[in-house]
């Protein structure tokens, strides 16, 4: 009895203190990829029941004497890629005392970039499979550049179907030597792909960027030096492939001796009195004390305490800081919530550093494209972007080339297919903090999200800052905030959009006299005072409506700057342009007021004679006639006209503003 | 501070980050909780996420009225000892239809008292954001599923127009009547699970651990005798046996194992640690509580 708990215990031990290592699997199933993959999982001896008959019931393995077909296990793929399921990626896991595994794993044929992009986003480790018979091949090299383009920095090559080439040393050794040339071709063409930041480790083992390359000679059918080391090859003195996979050191892009970055995921607020910052540590590490700055916004202050996550029961609404678990430091990768010294404003989407480690700013960036949707990436579109928890607008102002991923050329393009990669230029609605991709992966990574269709539409890795096009960008001395102090209020955009003749204006009128006598500082932008002088160069074609907005937006955003509330009456009748304006100031700083009333009650209305022009065709492309209208989807206020008075709809905005000026 | 990154630290930190951003990109999220280890793991990890407050979601149980009675008491005490607003939803449609497993077989039961009931509830609140605890590992079409999942008005799923999920970096954006559900535990297996809640010291259901119960043979499936709903000539021929259950649901529907394993450590050790060195590297069989196993993918996700 004593036995069994001292095994069981025993075993507790080693799997609770295992290491994880998830790793990307590239080859095609003509190279083995399958059989090898099937060969780890079952030769480990730790395929639990439940993954058992999963393999069992999806692949209806044929068995000889003493041999079994795994390669069965990828028939689930075949059937589903059939059915036009998306698959990108199919996740497979296995275990053994000292690590546990997550392998991506990749159809190696169709759509390979997209999803050896995918898979390789989440991966530490490439295993690149190469047919002992073929040897370095076109697609060793496309794999081998998607890998080291997403920054995985250790690669094991397993030469397989060894047993097919008479177990031979020749073989093995001309393959490591035409790979190492490949390595050699990719860091000359592209020197963006190395690591310069950090503890740069020693590299003996690695070769260019690479911290890690190893070679294996494998018969993934046979068994040789997969998980049990071959009587075949004699010859050859190194590790079989799961003990590269026990035993390598990955120097995971973000945990060693990195710049601090922590990117705002949530703010934690249970009550008045208790503000916490919510994220992952995504590299370096934070102690009790240190002085941090808040980016993009630059503001000042120290860590006063750091909670990790933990589980208690006696949670309640008012928080004491004695009472909370706290930690004195902490690293990537973990989980934790800062308190900081001062109060500060602190939003989700800023990213804390530390002052001795400061990112450089910018709103212009050369980037690597990826693109993974059918709908081709076209020159100055506007995407919505996504970084880390940092959201973003931006258009692609220049493709400098596009990359042809056989042979690494360049060549010259104006839109970017599904399934290529490119060089291009990306400028931004605003300046972000940002590392180089190869030295932060978290930091330099984005995506890009159709803003129709909501589809993820590609991914950039930045690699280095563009010339920008904004000239506003050296720092003034005096900040917002100390414009915000002098001034007793926050500043903040309220946007009224409506069908003309819906009360815009009348609200944003007495909406301003009312604040102006609360002692807050305002500015009303209308068709009055916009149109006459600054974009008086501008008519009412579709185009010209939309550098219309573009230009108020701006305008907006700097008259928050300055500290101000501005109060704008347009009708700005596409949901684009009021969201471009939204994305052009903080998340809670943009107020946008549906000013909404039937288009019967506006034409009857009609203030200013529009309508009746309209529908004798004196003007074209008027809103509610001839042109759409598109309702805001989740307005901040939505006001009814025909249902409310005036003051009863001012009323409502100020209600909703009190709460975020105050 | 011990800085070594065991695989449950990291897991713990991804399902953590899945967690706030689905949070702090929702309108309405909510949790959906089964009672089951899974969901008692994702509680614990919600708990975590936002400590020193708690969640700021609802749970929320689909209750098919066939529970077990200790899955409902364990429901209650662990929601009321952490303070969490708890909706319960039960399919009254089907409560007048008097939708019973014993007579209408499993599928009807669980298409109505489960799919249907879902759906409706969350139609009748609004949720946008779900959360729920199921795992790529405990099929194979899961091996391939987003961690964020996105469902259309008619909480309908197309797999034909899943988004690519790189890094951490997840595209929670949709449009209006559209929702999103959220798997923070995708990346952990079976065991992980299990030495999680060992070394964390997770309540859970004692249903989990053996012990003398009363039980009987249904259709080739050893089940507990938990109320008076279970027919008559069932009843009677119940005995009293030293049985577990490895997966809870709905009584009539759970197989019982039978078993000695009273802890973490011997649960962990009876269905991992012996199963695999008596297979030596071989494959085996696998028994019939094995697949129920399977009957686990509860329509829910």
């Amino acid at each position: 009895m004593l036995d069994c708990r001292q095994e069981i215990m025993e075993f507790l031990h080693k799997h609770l203190n295992k290491e994880l290592l998830r790793f990307i699997t590239c080859g095609s199933v003509d190279d083995g990829k399958s059989t090898m993959i099937g060969r780890l999982l079952f030769d480990t001896n730790l395929v639990f029941e439940d993954q058992l008959m999963a393999l069992k019931s999806e692949a209806k393995y044929k068995r000889t004497e003493d041999e079994i077909d795994f390669s069965l296990l990828i028939d689930g793929l075949q059937a589903e890629r059939e059915q036009g399921i998306t698959i990108d990626v199919a996740y497979r896991y296995f275990t053994t005392e000292k690590r546990k595994f997550i392998v991506a794993d990749t159809p190696g044929h169709e759509q390979y970039t997209r999803n050896m992009a995918t898979g390789a986003s989440n991966a530490d480790l490439a295993v690149i499979l190469i047919d002992a018979r073929n040897g370095v091949l076109t697609q060793t090299k496309r794999h081998t550049f998607i890998i080291t383009l997403l920054g995985i920095r250790s690669i094991i090559v397993a030469v397989n179907k060894m047993d097919l080439v008479d177990y031979s040393e020749e073989v093995f050794e001309k393959i490591k030597e035409d790979y190492k040339e490949l390595i050699m071709e990719i860091h000359n063409k592209f020197p963006q792909f190395h690591d310069d930041s950090g503890d740069l480790r020693k590299r003996e083992r690695g070769i260019f960027f690479l911290d890690n390359l190893f070679f294996v000679p494998i018969s993934a059918l046979k068994g040789d030096n997969v998980v049990h080391r071959s009587r075949n090859m004699s010859w050859y003195s190194g590790k079989t492939l799961l003990e590269y996979l026990e035993e390598v050191k990955v120097n995971n892009t973000n945990y060693d001796n990195k710049p601090f970055r922590f990117p705002v995921q949530y703010v934690n607020r249970p009550n008045q009195d208790f503000r916490g910052y919510c994220g992952m540590i995504v590299s370096g590490e934070v102690s009790e004390g240190d002085e941090i700055v808040v980016l993009p916004s630059k503001v000042k202050t120290r860590v006063r305490k750091i909670i990790p996550p933990v589980c208690r029961k006696e949670i309640n609404d008012k928080p004491s800081l004695d009472s909370i678990a706290t930690v004195s430091r902490s690293v990537a990768p973990m989980m934790v919530t800062l308190l900081t010294e001062d109060e500060v404003d602190i939003a989700r989407g800023d990213v804390i550093v530390k002052g001795d480690a400061l990112p450089d700013m910018s709103d212009s960036f050369d980037i690597f494209v990826v693109w993974m949707h059918e709908e081709p990436l076209k020159l100055n579109k506007i995407y919505d972007l996504k970084r880390a928890t940092t959201k973003l607008t931006g258009y692609v102002e220049d493709i400098y080339y596009k990359i042809n991923v056989n042979t690494l050329e360049r060549q010259k393009s104006k839109e970017v297919h599904m399934n290529e990669i490119a060089y291009c230029k990306l400028t931004l609605s605003r300046s972000i903090p940002f590392d180089k991709y190869w030295n932060n992966r978290y930091i330099g990574g984005l995506i890009f999200i159709d803003r129709i269709t909501n589809n993820t539409a590609g991914v950039g890795l930045i690699s280095a800052k563009s010339k920008s096009k904004h000239i506003l960008c050296y720092e003034h001395k005096l900040r917002k905030v100390d414009r915000e102090r002098l001034k007793g209020h926050k500043p903040c955009v309220v946007w009224l959009t409506g069908l003309s003749g819906s009360g815009k204006s009348t609200i944003a009128n007495e909406l301003e006299v009312t604040l102006n006598r609360m002692g807050v500082h305002t500015y009303l932008l209308d068709g009055d005072n916009v149109r006459h002088g600054l974009n008086r160069d501008l008519g009412f074609s579709k185009e010209d409506r939309v550098e219309n907005i573009r230009r108020i937006a701006e305008v907006c955003r700097l008259f928050v700057d300055a500290g101000l509330v501005v109060i704008t009456a347009f009708i700005s009748p596409f949901k684009e342009g009021r969201d471009y304006a939204r994305s052009l100031v903080k998340d809670n700083e943009f107020v946008e007021v549906f000013v909404d009333a039937p288009i019967d009650v506006c034409k009857r209305r009609d203030p200013k004679g529009l309508y009746q022009k309209a529908e004798r065709g004196e003007i074209k492309d008027f809103t509610g006639i001839d042109s759409p209208y598109e309702s805001p989807e989740a307005p901040e206020v939505h006001v009814k006209t025909h249902e409310l008075t005036v003051e009863e709809a001012v009323g409502k905005v100020l209600r909703y503003l009190e709460k975020i000026i105050f | 501070m011990d800085d070594r990154m065991t695989h449950l630290k990291l897991l713990e930190a991804e399902s953590i980050y899945i967690i706030r951003e689905a949070v702090a990109e929702a309108e309405n999220p909510v949790l959906l909780y089964s009672i089951g280890k899974d969901s008692s793991v994702m509680l614990h990890l919600a708990m975590k996420a936002f400590y020193p407050s708690k969640p700021p979601f609802p749970l929320m149980h689909i209750d098919t009225t066939w529970k077990f009675s200790e899955m409902i008491e364990f429901r209650d005490r662990r929601t009321r000892e952490l303070g969490l607003d708890l909706i319960v939803y039960i399919n009254e449609e089907g409560i007048k239809k008097g939708i019973n497993p014993f007579v209408h077989g499993s599928k009807v039961h669980t298409d109505i008292m489960k799919t249907e009931a879902l759906k409706k509830a969350l139609d009748k609140y609004k949720f946008d954001v779900v959360l729920g605890g199921a795992r790529r590992d405990e099929e194979k079409s899961r091996a391939k599923e987003r961690v964020f999942s996105f469902r259309d008005r008619k909480h309908q799923w197309d797999p034909k127009n899943q988004r690519p999920e790189l890094w951490n970096v997840y595209n929670c954006q949709k449009n209006k009547g559209e929702s999103i559900r959220v798997f923070p535990l995708s990346n952990w297996t079976e065991l992980d699970i299990w030495l999680y809640i060992y070394l964390e010291n997770i309540p859970i259901v004692p249903l989990y651990f053996a012990k003398e119960r009363p039980v009987v043979d249904y259709n080739g499936t050893l089940i507990l005798i938990d109320d008076d709903r279970v027919p008559e000539e069932l009843r009677r021929k119940s005995r009293l046996e030293t049985v577990r259950f490895r997966t809870l649901g709905c009584y009539p529907l759970t197989g019982a194992i039978r078993s000695e394993a009273s802890s973490v450590p011997e649960i962990i050790k009876e269905t991992l640690l012996t199963k695999y060195s008596e297979r030596q590297g071989r494959l085996i069989d696998y028994d019939q509580v094995g697949s129920m196993e399977k009957k686990k993918v509860e329509g829910y996700f």
